[in-house]
């Protein structure tokens, strides 16, 4: 399934700050690592992925390095700053926040209301 | 890929378009700031020099941070270049003892562009030869233009010079390609000033060249970075991580046409990278591009205001409710008395001697050749060559006749009229009498001087009125004056004196109309008589009896010299040319109209360049601007109230201009009309002063003669002539010092006080040479304008005499020096 266009701007770059806290990625990387862990759900195409990405950076909240891939080739890496990770923590608690909402107005399962809440 | 070399060709190249917009901005700027130009544009063009010295000094400022920052060693002293050019300026324009004019020093203002671009040449494009050559070639083309400039050369010439220059440069450079002119766009002005501009290799290119994509993938990264129009370090970021995405898709089994789809619009991936990179640059860029907004606002502003004006401008119509010719013509015709005598002045002036016969030589010129005609100004009374007597003897019959008909007591009353065909038939008549190669005027020549047709509203301006009868009233006070001479040498009193009273008639015709240029006229002509009087007085002391001295002293006394008299006219030309240059808005304010604007370009020709003509599209264009600039209707007919209220009140015009702080270029921008018109009066005021100074000595020395023709002895002293036979002691009224009057062996002196400002016993300076300029300030006129400087620069011991028996003073041609 896929998510709308509109909820996915105000999702998109959370859950690329979501990814890239676990460790920094380039690109491509990101890509195929969201489109794997969401079920295609929160797959982007490229055209979205890289503005965002440099919006991003010119946030502040990532920042972008050029070094060389496992394979031999050089990538971008962009990995979270200090200031990304504290928006990644107040978008989490937005989120979760709004996932309760809507639990209690039954959008979502009641589950997710204790997820939220735990 | 474009291959472009290093070449010295593309260095030429790279400057040759700024060489284009430098030359034809410094040919604009020379153009409209020439003094030649109406004064409007020489404004405009004055503007665009603040604004291009300010564009100039932004960048060199910008210049030395760079330079200093970024530019290395030499790019330093290319920094340096920028300021020193600009201390050099900044010295001319301060120091008063700089050896050049002003001019001088704007044209080099106006060539700082060329040296600045100079100078960020060399910062910028270190290392090239080529460069350094192109930079002195450069500077060459502004030393150039500067001395053609100052040679003289004409705006349109230096125009024409810069534009041929300019082809020139653009010509030479032949590689239009793969220039980086030719890559303004993806290599901005801040890339190539911080030397992070890629200017001979196209970097997304390379890197493409370098991934061997498969040609469609290849195409696709290149379109969307240069879609994205990103600065060269962005595109080279830009189009790497694109290049290893489309690398890491193939990586992943797709095809290449697989990747291409993934990626969605490329046109609209290059729009959000867009987006995100500009969001991503500094300080400097974004206040840069701020500042660019920011004038794009201002011009846009600079535009509806213009339009906003413009349509207040291109609706303004004059309207013409007042005759001023009519008022003063009722104010001349009640200074006439009895039954107007033009017409048999006309008729007289059938007769009037051709003053050919009496023709001077101009020696003062050096010019053998004999001056056509006789000015009051030739007048000497040592000037007594015989042809010359004869001549003043042959028409003694005719003087006779003039000094009949000005005996009359008649005043002139001449109808003025606004053009040459509103004249009296009598008068045309004259002419062709005198004259058989007199071509009367019609409505085809007025015409030809462009002065009827089209029936606007500057047709009938009273700054148009003629007054054809000036010249003849000289002429025929330059012949009574003549014959006073001649009555002088020959012991005739009598024909003196009438001689006299028929100049002085003669001036007070002329004066009848109360302007500006009838009352400079009649006050010369009086001091013509005046002078007569004084010489006849010193040559003999028994000239007059004392019934003439009576009557002399009765006609001299009343002599007007006030020159409100005459500002009436000008006033209310003035007042004329407002309300044909402005609109009415019916409470007496308004604003410039075409017409007016048509009229100040048009009525005097130093407003408008020789090859516009006619007021032409660029007078037209600055119309708006012009009218934003100029004082209102009721502003400017407020001041000039202010100024003739002041000279009625006897306020010296300096003294006003002062108080109104009315001087230099923006007030005469704010003020034309009254720039154009408004009268500066030194020369009348000193005129007057002198006529009131001579006046006063003809009265004091007819007192004298009255004494000693009485009792046969010179007065001792003041007590001796007052009351008797004058009512009081004159005074000076430029120094205010009382006339002084000495008694000495060889007879009484009348004189002022000289430069010492005390009495030295009625001499004249020591060692005053005659021709030179200290003689002429000091037996000119002591007029007005001497006061403040020559008297406080000249403190010699000596006196100025007005007159003494024996001697005509100031001295004759003849008397070289004095006390030598």
């Amino acid at each position: 399934m896929k998510i709308e266009r509109e909820l996915m701007r105000g999702a998109g770059p959370t859950a690329v700050l979501a990814v890239l806290a676990s460790g920094e990625r380039y690109g491509y990387e990101l890509v195929e690592h969201l489109d794997r862990r969401s079920d295609g759900a929160l797959a982007m195409g490229q055209s979205t992925l890289y503005p965002m990405l440099y919006n991003l950076e010119a946030k502040g909240l990532i920042k972008g390095r050029d070094r060389e891939a496992p394979n031999g080739r050089r990538r971008r890496y962009y990995h979270l700053t200090g200031k990304g990770e504290r928006k990644l923590e107040r978008d989490k608690q937005s989120w979760s926040a709004l996932a309760g909402a809507f639990a209690k107005l039954g959008v979502l399962p009641a589950s997710t209301l204790e997820e939220g809440t735990a | 890929m474009i291959a472009v070399s290093t070449t010295s060709r593309d260095s030429i190249r790279m400057l040759a378009r700024p060489l284009v917009v430098s030359f034809c901005v410094c040919a604009a700027i020379f153009f409209l700031d020439r003094s030649s130009g109406p004064l409007v544009i020489r404004s405009v063009g004055e503007f665009l020099g603040y604004l291009w010295f300010a564009v100039t000094l932004s960048v060199g400022v910008a210049f030395v941070f760079w330079g200093c920052v970024r530019g290395g060693v030499l790019g330093f002293v290319g920094a340096v270049a920028y300021p020193a050019v600009l201390f050099v300026i900044i010295l001319i324009e301060l120091n008063a003892t700089w050896p050049m004019t002003r001019k001088p020093s704007e044209a080099f203002v106006a060539a700082l562009p060329l040296i600045t671009g100079v100078g960020l040449y060399l910062a910028h494009r270190l290392g090239y030869a080529a460069g350094i050559g192109v930079g002195v070639a450069c500077a060459g083309c502004a030393a150039a233009v500067f001395a053609l400039v100052e040679a003289g050369l004409s705006a349109p010439s230096a125009l024409s010079f810069g534009g041929v220059a300019a082809a020139v440069a653009y010509l030479a450079t032949p590689a239009r390609r793969g220039t980086p002119l030719a890559h303004w766009r993806t290599q901005p002005i801040r890339a190539r000033l911080t030397n992070t501009a890629e200017p001979f290799e196209p970097p997304v290119a390379s890197t493409v060249a370098s991934a061997e994509l498969p040609d469609p993938l290849g195409r696709f990264v290149s379109r969307i970075v240069y879609w994205a129009r990103l600065l060269p370090s962005e595109r080279r970021q830009v189009a790497a991580e694109l290049v290893a995405h489309c690398v890491d898709g193939l990586a992943s089994g797709w095809s290449a046409d697989d990747v291409v789809r993934s990626f969605g619009d490329p046109r609209v991936a290059a729009r959000l990278i867009r987006r995100a990179k500009r969001r991503c640059r500094g300080l400097y860029w974004h206040a840069w591009v701020w500042s660019l907004r920011a004038v794009g606002a201002c011009l846009a502003l600079a535009v509806g205001i213009y339009l906003a004006q413009g349509i207040r401008f291109w609706t303004a119509v004059p309207s013409v409710d007042v005759d001023y010719l009519a008022k003063l013509q009722s104010v001349a015709e009640a200074r006439a008395s009895g039954e107007p005598a033009y017409s048999d002045w006309l008729e007289l002036w059938h007769g009037l001697p051709n003053a050919s016969a009496i023709a001077i030589t101009d020696t003062r010129a050096g010019d053998p050749s004999a001056r056509d005609g006789l000015t009051l100004a030739d007048l000497d009374y040592s000037d007594q060559r015989p042809e010359a007597q004869s001549a003043v003897r042959a028409a003694r019959p005719w003087l006779d006749e003039v000094r009949a008909l000005a005996s009359t007591g008649r005043g002139f009353a001449w109808p003025h009229g606004l053009t040459q065909l509103d004249q009296p038939e009598a008068f045309f008549a004259m002419r062709e009498a005198r004259d058989p190669e007199y071509e009367r005027p019609s409505a085809e020549s007025l015409e030809a001087e462009g002065r009827t047709a089209d029936g606007d509203v500057f047709e009938s301006a009273l700054t148009g009125v003629r007054l054809p009868y000036l010249g003849f009233h000289r002429a025929t006070a330059g012949w009574l004056a003549r014959d006073a001479y001649l009555a002088i040498e020959e012991g005739d009193g009598q024909r003196v004196a009438e001689s006299v009273e028929a100049i002085l008639v003669v001036g007070s015709h002329a004066g009848e109309f109360p302007t500006l240029y009838n009352g400079s006229v009649q006050l010369s002509m009086h001091r013509v008589a005046l002078r007569v009087v004084l010489d006849a007085l010193a040559a003999d002391p028994h000239a007059f009896d004392l019934t003439q001295l009576r009557r002399l002293a009765h006609v001299v006394a009343p002599l007007p010299t006030e020159i409100s008299r005459w500002t009436l006219g000008r006033r209310y030309m003035v007042l004329d040319a407002i309300q044909r240059t402005f609109s009415d808005d019916g409470s007496g304010d308004g604003v410039l109209a075409p017409d007016g604007l048509r009229w100040l370009s048009g009525s005097n020709r130093t407003y408008v360049p020789d090859f516009i003509g006619e007021p032409g599209p660029i007078v037209k264009a600055v119309g708006p601007v012009t009218m934003s600039l100029v004082a209102s209707r009721r502003e400017t007919t407020e001041l000039s109230e202010r100024f003739f209220d002041a000279l009625d009140e006897d306020q010296p015009a300096w003294d006003f201009f002062k108080t109104e702080d009315i001087h230099g270029d923006w007030w005469e921008t704010r003020h034309p009309v009254l720039s154009a018109i408004l009268p500066f009066m030194g020369r009348m005021r000193s005129e007057s002063l002198a006529v009131a100074r001579d006046r006063d000595a003809v009265l004091l020395a007819i007192a004298l003669h009255a004494h000693y023709v009485t009792t046969g002895e010179w007065p001792r002293d003041a007590a001796d002539v007052v009351p008797r036979y004058l009512p009081e002691w004159p005074r000076y009224a430029v120094m205010g010092t009382p006339f002084r009057y000495a008694l000495k062996s060889a007879g009484p002196v009348v004189y002022l006080d000289g430069p010492d400002r005390d009495d030295d016993g009625g001499e004249w300076p020591a060692k005053l040479r005659k021709g030179t300029s200290e003689w002429s300030r000091f037996v000119a006129p002591l007029d007005w304008s001497t006061r403040g400087w020559w008297y406080d620069q000249d403190r010699r011991d000596g006196d100025h005499i007005l007159w003494r028996p024996g001697a005509i003073d100031p001295p004759a041609s003849d008397t070289p020096d004095f006390n030598d």
